[in-house]
């Protein structure tokens, strides 16, 4: 008897241990990535790395490489202003980062401007464009700003020029033949609209993503110096707070891809503190963001969150080019908002009634702040700032 | 996974237990009844009296698994609920107070407070509460439950250290249910001979459903005596859904420290459904000695769309997991060794590498495994000694090793019938 249950123990437990095997130890882990065939084919003409989402782009202005090729001319081409004094380069530098390193910049006609230019890296990425503009959700629709506006004049190609510019482009072969290559089932001229949508396609493909930070995404973990890793870690943690309002992929709360829900899209806009004149948190009266299209005495200082891509690059910072240094910015925050102490602009940011409640201030010792600076220096892409995709063609 | 040593049909074999005697041949007496007679099964709760039980787990730990400003992340799995390993040091593990009290016509209503401390920290709660009735038919039993409380679909769903033969929670449990289930909601039990089918309606508030979308479970399960083996053999499915379900193991998503994102901030949003098999064996060989085989399956699939703060991405998500458990029983010495395995099967559409890694969803061939070795020594009916071992592979590392972790801890159960 006493054997006869030793033997179906025996048994019992070896087929335990066979079921246990046959259906448990054979049977690997695995991740697959699929990718739709919209998305693929729009990831192969960007060449995105596996670690960028793939972006959203708009129906009515599919991108084809021709566009693109097309754009980039436009882009650096000065034909393309009034006057043919200055480009879109003229303002968006490739060794900056396509910023311009001046606090607010003139122009074509020396017409001064009262925002700073931002760099164009991952554009593509953004939910609105521009500072503080909730409108614009396509660069279709903003580019007509810089290039067609009258106040503040960009490029200049007002109503009263544009023939002239436009002649200008189809008295060239080359563009001739550009343009029916990027646009080849329609029969028209050259129009603003066909500019426009080669810019467009051309500032989509600046996608900045071979950083080191990406490199460390990538699974490189020698990418990121301990410095710079500790400086994540400070900017992901609850006392610098910079994740709230630079999160994700592109380091901005503004953000949207191919996969975002139109009913999920955020468009985040703070009042970080930067003025508070008067007293009711209102900014200099020349540029009030969000609040100069609103009319709404809330939206007083309301700019929209920068990506921080190459944002060692892209000095002087803030909406009107203010702050110097990464390290000024930074001990705004930590100040918990800037104090004007005279002149018509005075008053004490942290007081601000309209500052977004992000904006706390905090203690940091030098040591903390150097290596977040050390971390938003990783985000700097050298092969973005080189890249002959992205370069001025007149110039090969 | 209650153990079966504690099963009412395995009554405490002390040395100078009477019960020691004659145990043997109330089992083979019920062995043969289960082969032999058409009478219903009754199941324990019929004759369970109105009671007040307190019973209790504490125990020191030597190490944790991770540093107390990290997650506990298996790699490929989104995990949530309760699904946090012990940390080191002494803790309370588990501390509940059961009451019952049976009403006339066979109605009766239960509670269960629970104290659980994690992460140095510690939640009294009244986790379950629940209003009963029972109907006698001819050769069938009925039992409808009414409240919040735990799914029958397995044991192992209803993890508790002071019931459970190790300390550490099973691997599975934390995968497939957060650590335990608790929800609100009906069950039906209905009892044919040795044949129990179970039904079930939740709220859907336990992970891995979540929101309220509602949750239903059913399960087939034989409990009797095959060729004087006590036999537990079940098939349970569950479906529901999740909404918006975030893992809030470490509150919001981060940590409140200076420094460390230390959980995932995923959201999932989709459709869930599990499944599972288990047996489990065990045979009074003798007065002294007694053994246990268990072997269990569980598979989840959750289908539907993740979303971080920014970007989202399609999932489609399997998860098998098994449990292999061995023990014997000499006397008041209880020996066990249990091997848990996981498989994570993840399928994402149009999805970046930083979003699935940046969440701790990726995973290439990786296997969590935990290996248990576990030491119980009653020598009071009230009081266990519980030692064990555990050798712990569920994280991965920054430089691409597995990495096995050890550890041991030292535990005491204690539990006494107050009323």
């Amino acid at each position: 008897m006493r054997t006869l249950k030793i033997g179906l123990l025996i048994r019992i437990v070896s087929l335990s241990a066979a079921l246990f095997c046959v259906t448990g130890c054979e049977q690997d882990s695995s991740t697959i990535i699929e990718t739709s065939s919209d998305n693929r084919s729009v990831r192969e003409i960007l060449d995105l790395p596996d670690h960028m989402p793939t972006p959203a782009i708009p129906d009515f202005n599919p991108l084809t490489n021709a566009k693109i090729q097309l754009g980039r001319f436009l882009f650096y081409d000065p034909r393309l202003s009034a006057n043919q004094a200055q480009s879109c380069a003229s303002c968006h530098n490739q060794s900056l980062a396509f910023a311009d390193g001046i606090a607010q910049p003139l122009g074509s006609t020396g017409h001064q401007l009262v925002r700073n230019s931002q760099g164009l890296a991952n554009v593509i990425y953004h939910s609105t464009l521009t500072w503080s503009n909730d409108g614009f959700l396509e660069l279709e629709d903003q580019l007509n700003v810089p290039i067609r506006a009258d106040n503040p004049i960009e490029l200049g190609v007002t109503d009263a020029k544009l023939d002239e510019v436009l002649l200008r482009f189809e008295q060239d072969p080359q563009y001739v033949e550009m343009f029916a290559m990027a646009f080849p089932d329609s029969d028209s001229n050259i129009t603003m609209n066909k500019i426009i949508f080669s810019l467009a396609s051309f500032v989509r493909t600046m996608i900045s993503a071979s950083s080191p930070y990406d490199q460390y995404l990538a699974g490189d973990k020698s990418a990121l110096t301990q410095q710079q890793i500790k400086g994540f870690q400070l900017f992901n943690g609850e006392k610098f707070e910079c994740f709230h309002c630079h999160s994700g992929i592109n380091f901005s709360s503004s953000y949207r891809d191919a996969n975002t829900a139109s009913d999920a899209i955020q468009f985040p806009f703070f009042n970080n503190g930067l003025y508070n004149v008067g007293g009711d948190g209102s900014y200099p009266s020349d540029d009030q963001g969000l609040y100069d299209l609103s009319l709404n005495p809330a939206d007083k200082g309301f700019f929209r969150p920068q990506s921080l891509r190459n944002i060692e690059l892209t000095a002087p910072y803030m909406h009107d080019g203010s702050i110097a240094t990464l390290r000024e910015v930074i001990e705004h925050y930590a100040r918990g908002g800037s104090l004007t102490e005279s002149g018509i602009n005075a008053g004490d940011g942290r007081l601000s009634p309209l500052k977004s409640g992000l904006i706390q201030g905090f203690d940091a010792t030098d040591e903390e702040i150097d290596a977040v600076i050390a971390f938003l220096e990783s985000l700097t892409d050298e092969e973005f700032i080189t890249s002959p995709k992205f370069s001025n063609p007149f110039e090969e | 996974m209650k153990s079966l040593l504690r099963h009412p049909s395995f009554p405490t074999l002390l040395k100078n237990d009477p019960m020691r005697k004659i145990t043997p041949y109330i089992l083979l007496a019920t062995s043969l009844l289960s082969v032999s007679t058409v009478m219903a099964h009754e199941p324990s709760f019929i004759d369970m009296p109105s009671q007040l039980l307190l019973k209790s787990a504490m125990g020191v730990q030597n190490t944790s698994i991770v540093a107390n400003d990290q997650a506990w992340l298996i790699p490929g799995v989104m995990l949530g609920g309760e699904s946090t390993p012990q940390s080191s040091g002494t803790a309370i593990n588990d501390l509940q107070l059961f009451g019952r009290l049976n009403l006339e016509g066979d109605y009766y209503l239960g509670s269960k407070i629970g104290f659980h401390q994690h992460q140095g920290e510690g939640e009294l709660e009244l986790e379950n509460y629940w209003f009963g009735k029972y109907f006698k038919f001819e050769n069938s039993i009925l039992k409808i439950d009414v409240g919040k409380t735990a799914t029958d679909v397995t044991p192992t769903a209803n993890y508790h250290s002071s019931q459970d033969e190790f300390n550490t929670k099973p691997l599975l449990a934390e995968a497939f249910f957060g650590g335990h289930h608790k929800d609100t909601g009906v069950k039906a039990n209905w009892y044919w001979h040795e044949l129990e089918v179970g039904l079930e309606a939740w709220n859907g508030d336990s992970w891995p459903t979540s929101s309220s979308k509602g949750n239903v479970a059913g399960f087939v399960r034989y409990h009797g005596f095959i060729y004087g083996v006590k036999t537990d053999v079940a098939s349970w499915y569950s479906a529901g859904k999740a909404e918006q379900r975030i893992d809030s193991r470490y509150d919001s998503g981060h940590s409140h420290s200076a420094t460390t994102i230390t959980a995932p901030d995923v959201r999932f949003t989709g459709d869930v459904a599990m499944a599972g098999s288990y047996v489990l064996l065990s045979q009074q060989v003798n007065d002294d000695f007694l053994w246990l085989a268990q072997w269990e399956w569980m598979h989840s699939e959750q289908d539907g769309k993740i979303e971080d703060t920014t970007q989202s991405a399609g999932i489609d998500q399997t998860l098998d997991g098994y449990r292999f458990m061995l023990g014997v029983n000499y006397q008041t010495h209880k020996f066990f060794v249990q091997q848990e395995y996981l498989a994570i099967n993840n399928k994402f559409t149009d999805a970046s590498t930083s979003l699935i890694e940046q969440q701790g969803l990726y995973n290439q061939g990786f296997e969590p495994q935990r290996l248990m070795f576990g030491y119980h020594w009653q020598w009071n009916a009230d009081f266990t000694l519980r030692i064990e071992s555990v050798s712990d592979k569920t994280q991965s590392y920054q430089d691409g090793l597995d990495k096995t972790q050890q550890y041991w801890s030292l535990g005491l159960i204690w539990q006494h019938k107050l009323l």
